[in-house]
């Protein structure tokens, strides 16, 4: 009973400093996302369907990231990197489709190109999907060496 | 390969608050645009074009660079057939800080717009324009604004109309005829030239005069052009030819009687 009440601390002492550190990471991606709120609150004027797409991304971003940070050190933690990976370019390709998006005010229309920006955050989630993959191949390695 | 996978990660890291850095200051420096417009000018160019000269002022208080600015105008009438050429403005870079005065040109030639359609002449009615502006924010992600308008036609003959004619004797071979001649200018530039008037027996040119007509735009003419005509050519198959050159356009000959 008392090894049990043991191993529960040990695990508990594993997890806090985990928890610390996806705390710290959600605080400062929050920070993050707010700051380019108060840049981004003109174009929301212009775009507001803009701000939905990018609440909803930055929502489930953090959320796959707290997860991946809070479960480290096991194979979980490599499922949902890749997963966040997945979902950065999944969500981008829907999101902006064509990568040209269009607003209208009263009889004048607005086209902003967004395909290199689209292209460039493809390219750096496809690397963060590759690196996660490496990663899990790492992990899955140094299981088997133990 | 935990090292590398480290600094692959790290370098993700950095690419992204980059990327998300410099799109958001792109886009957000469309705000810090400014644009005005200066007094449009009419200049009166060779072969009938009149040239609409409107001065672009830009004021680029963005981070960045503009590429390719472009202004883009298309004339066309109520039924969307192209009155003027798709005429472009493009300046390559505007730095950041720089204000700009850019010269838009269009012309609009206004014998194309009469053939076949000489209600320009005689009616108001509207022109639409369809104006385009584009840009490269940061000389890398292009960005188009595009508007429809609508513009007032005012006719440079609104309402050309000739009044009573009157026959007076000079003696007993040749009738003096004065042809009153009245019309509003409604355009919006003036109206100088001349107005020639050629009288007909049947098919037989009897007399020919002509006049100056000046009509500053917005404003009416009441003219007079006389005629010295051999009395024997005041019959019932008389009839007269008008003409209007000026330097825009030729318009005639238009028989106001029908005769």
């Amino acid at each position: 009973m008392e090894n049990e009440i043991n191993e529960h601390k040990l695990n508990l002492r594993k997890l806090m400093p985990r928890a610390l550190k996806a705390a710290i990471k959600g605080v400062l991606l929050c920070a993050v996302y707010l700051g380019l709120q108060f840049l981004l609150a003109p174009i929301y004027r212009i775009a507001p369907s803009l701000q939905q797409i990018l609440e909803t991304f930055v929502a489930v971003y953090i959320a796959l990231t707290i997860i991946a940070t809070v479960i480290a050190g096991t194979i979980y933690e490599h499922f949902f990197s890749l997963a966040r990976a997945t979902f950065v370019v999944s969500y981008l390709v829907l999101s902006f489709k064509d990568g040209i998006f269009g607003a209208d005010f009263q009889n004048v229309r607005l086209i902003i190109d967004f395909r290199l920006f689209l292209a460039f955050s493809m390219l750096l989630g496809l690397l963060e999907f590759a690196k996660a993959m490496l990663h899990t191949v790492d992990y899955m390695n140094s299981k088997l060496e133990s | 390969m935990q090292i590398a996978t480290r600094i692959a990660g790290l370098a993700t890291s950095i690419l992204w608050v980059f990327l998300l850095l410099f799109s958001v200051t792109a886009v957000y420096s469309i705000k810090d645009l400014q644009f005005s417009f200066g007094e449009p000018k009419i200049i009166i160019a060779t072969g009938n074009e009149l040239i609409f000269s409107l001065p672009i002022n830009v004021s680029n208080n963005g981070y960045y660079n503009i590429g390719l600015f472009n202004v883009t105008t298309e004339i066309t009438d109520t039924e969307g057939l192209l009155v003027s050429p798709p005429s472009s403005t493009v300046t390559p870079t505007i730095g950041k800080g720089q204000k700009v005065t850019i010269l838009h040109n269009t012309s609009l030639n206004f014998q194309d717009l009469l053939n076949g359609k000489h209600n320009y002449l005689f009616n108001d009615t509207e022109l639409k324009v369809a104006v385009s502006v584009g840009m490269k924010i940061a000389e890398l992600i292009p960005v188009q604004a595009s508007a429809n308008l609508s513009i007032p036609w005012g006719a440079p003959l609104f309402n050309l109309t000739v009044g009573e004619t009157e026959h007076i004797a000079i003696n007993l071979t040749h009738v003096r005829v004065v042809i009153q001649v009245v019309f509003e200018n409604h355009a919006f530039f003036d109206v100088s030239g001349n107005l020639r008037v050629c009288l007909y027996d049947g098919d037989i040119l009897v007399a020919e005069n002509q006049t100056a007509i000046e009509a500053p735009q917005h404003s009416p003419y009441k003219g007079y052009v006389e005629l010295c005509v051999p009395a024997a050519a005041i019959s019932s198959a008389w009839h007269f030819e008008m003409y209007v050159l000026t330097p825009f356009f030729n318009y005639g000959p238009w028989n106001p009687y029908g005769k």
